[in-house]
């Protein structure tokens, strides 16, 4: 697997009134080819930061980084050609209509004037952006706008495309729209770095994450496999009708169910609480049909089944002690 | 890809931005013509005044009206600056790998070519109302116009660059500008001042503009400031451009 992005103790100390601020603390951070990266964490984590050191916007104090196949401190500008950088506030001209700022884009890259205008034309089609092509961009959506920053990064067609919180501030189609998108370029052969303090964005969109807070990356892995490192899957299982059973007779029940279960090698925990065995288990979608066969064997009646998986809130709280919803302004 | 074919694409980008909005246009012509119309029929008994120029009183007023459009032309270039930067457009651009140093040239040259189409005109409408023009002074005079545009554009646009801010470029602009082209004399010639405002004027800038485009509009070209004025303006522009350069490298928005 090609390494296209990789970090090494990058950091970045801002003056302020009488000390310093670290805004990033020795961040070490790995992105493969293809890949969408998402690199999640709540405002003022130092996300923008790393990622405007990485698309050469801000010079690190420390540390190293080699950024699509360039060393970033030696060969900036060699980097600049391979990249593209969508910022949060976007960069289209509200003044330019998204043909003359698309074209203006490639030309700035030496792109020859022929290939400027067939680029052009492929990035309004496949952007949706056609009907308003002509029009200034100060007349868009928050969508179509959004949708126009992302051509303008795309249009020399780097390797790799930086992509700061881009979707904040969308109505949830339009956010929808633009994760295909995003997905499509990926597919395209893009590989995509984005931050993000939405856990959704995260979660669904990003092959991969890290998690950043304060400074330092808590947390690098498919969210998968982060989320399945914390805590497992949790199932409840309610027992019995209230009442068509006596506490002594639920206990016996509740008992005979743990054991059969606390057998079987994918449960972590088990116990039972408010009247529902809960259990932690790995990969519960998997073994969930299991377990009910097991306990029907066993003739124990279930009066409902519940499963949870852990969110990537989980893992911020286990790694960090607060909960990423509390930390986001 | 060149130096030059990136200041191409910035200048030109900054042309048709002018372009777009008709209404600076006709603003920058209908100022030339405001004082023609309504400032120079008031003139007519000014003839003959100590420090004057000799012949028509417009060949005393009109070359200092000329640096004053250089200077308001260049100092308030900074306002557009700021908007882009909160557009991200600056940001934009310094990821592409073009110069930065383009950028701002392509950005001052636009001011320049504003300033010297409307020193074109206003000059030109001028003659009709007895302006008398030295053909060569005129087109050195054009020079000075250019290099003091190029002055106060990059100041305007360090200040933009490092304050991000309109409230503080407004009250800076402001301090610069008129209150420098009144120690520079752009009205009534400095030389009718009192000793101590005359020692005064010698530290301003804009005095030496002014007085080396009197100067050259009459075809006075022995006058000592019509040399000492690139003494003192190229190597301020290069300081103050050089600033507003290394500022352009650290924006981020």
């Amino acid at each position: 697997m090609d390494t296209l992005l990789v970090t090494k103790g990058l950091s970045k100390t801002f003056p302020a009134k009488g000390e310093s601020i670290q805004a990033v603390k020795g961040v070490d951070l790995q992105v493969s080819k293809g890949e969408i990266f998402g690199f999640l964490g709540p405002n003022g984590a130092g996300k923008t930061t790393t990622l405007r050191m990485l698309a050469t916007l801000l010079g690190p104090d420390a540390g190293e980084a080699y950024v699509a196949g360039y060393d970033l401190l030696r060969e900036p500008g060699k980097v600049r050609t391979k990249i593209g950088y969508v910022s949060q506030v976007g960069g289209s001209d509200r003044d330019m209509t998204a043909r003359e700022d698309l074209t203006l884009q490639g030309r700035l890259y030496g792109m020859p004037v022929s290939a400027v205008r067939h680029r052009t034309m492929e990035l309004l089609k496949a952007l949706n952006l056609e009907s308003m092509a002509d029009r200034k961009s100060g007349t868009y959506s928050g969508g179509q706008k959004r949708r126009l920053d992302i051509a303008l990064g795309m249009m020399h067609r780097p390797a790799l495309l930086f992509l700061d919180e881009p979707t904040t501030g969308l109505d949830p189609q339009s956010r929808a729209q633009l994760w295909d998108e995003v997905r499509l370029l990926r597919d395209q052969g893009t590989t995509i770095f984005l931050t993000t303090h939405y856990m959704d964005e995260a979660d669904e969109l990003s092959d991969r994450i890290a998690i950043m807070d304060e400074g330092r990356i808590v947390a690098e892995d498919t969210p998968k496999a982060l989320k399945q490192q914390v805590a497992g899957d949790m199932v409840l299982l309610g027992l019995t009708e209230d009442g068509s059973l006596t506490l002594t007779e639920e206990d016996s029940v509740a008992r005979q169910a743990l054991e059969i279960l606390q057998a079987e090698p994918y449960v972590r925990e088990a116990a039972y609480v408010q009247g529902k065995l809960r259990l932690y288990v790995h990969q519960g979608e998997m073994v969930l049909p299991g377990m009910l066969r097991l306990l029907d064997h066993a003739r124990i009646g279930l009066k409902s089944v519940s499963l949870s998986q852990p969110t990537l809130d989980d893992v911020f709280l286990r790694k960090t002690g607060r909960s990423l919803q509390e930390a986001v302004q | 890809m060149s130096f030059i074919t990136t200041l191409k694409l910035y200048y030109i980008r900054k042309i048709k931005e002018s372009l777009r909005n008709p209404a600076m246009l006709s603003i920058s012509v209908f100022i030339p013509l405001m004082y023609l119309f309504l400032f120079e029929p008031l003139l007519k008994h000014f003839t003959g005044m100590p420090g004057f120029e000799s012949g028509n009183i417009l060949n005393t007023f009109l070359p200092g009206i000329l640096v004053s459009l250089s200077v308001f032309g260049g100092a308030f270039a900074g306002f557009r600056l700021i908007d882009e930067i909160r557009q991200g457009i600056i940001e934009r651009f310094r990821v592409t790998p073009t110069s930065r140093q383009a950028l701002l040239l392509g950005a001052v040259l636009k001011d320049v070519t504003s300033v010297l189409l409307q020193a074109l005109i206003f000059t030109g409408a001028a003659i009709p109302f007895g302006l008398h023009v030295s053909l060569a002074g005129f087109a050195l005079l054009l020079v000075i116009l250019a290099l003091n545009t190029a002055l106060f554009a990059s100041f305007s646009y360090a200040i933009a660059l490092r304050f991000q801010n309109e409230d503080t470029l407004v009250p800076i602009a402001q301090v610069v500008t008129l209150p420098g082209l009144l120690l520079a004399g752009f009205l009534l010639p400095i030389n009718l001042a009192p000793g101590w405002l005359k020692v005064a004027s010698h530290f301003d800038p804009i005095y030496y503009s002014v007085e080396a485009s009197r100067a050259l509009m009459n075809g006075r070209f022995g006058q000592d400031a019509v040399w000492e004025v690139f003494l003192v303006t190229v190597p301020l522009t290069a300081l103050v451009m050089g600033w507003a350069g290394t500022l352009f490298n650290k924006v981020v928005r």
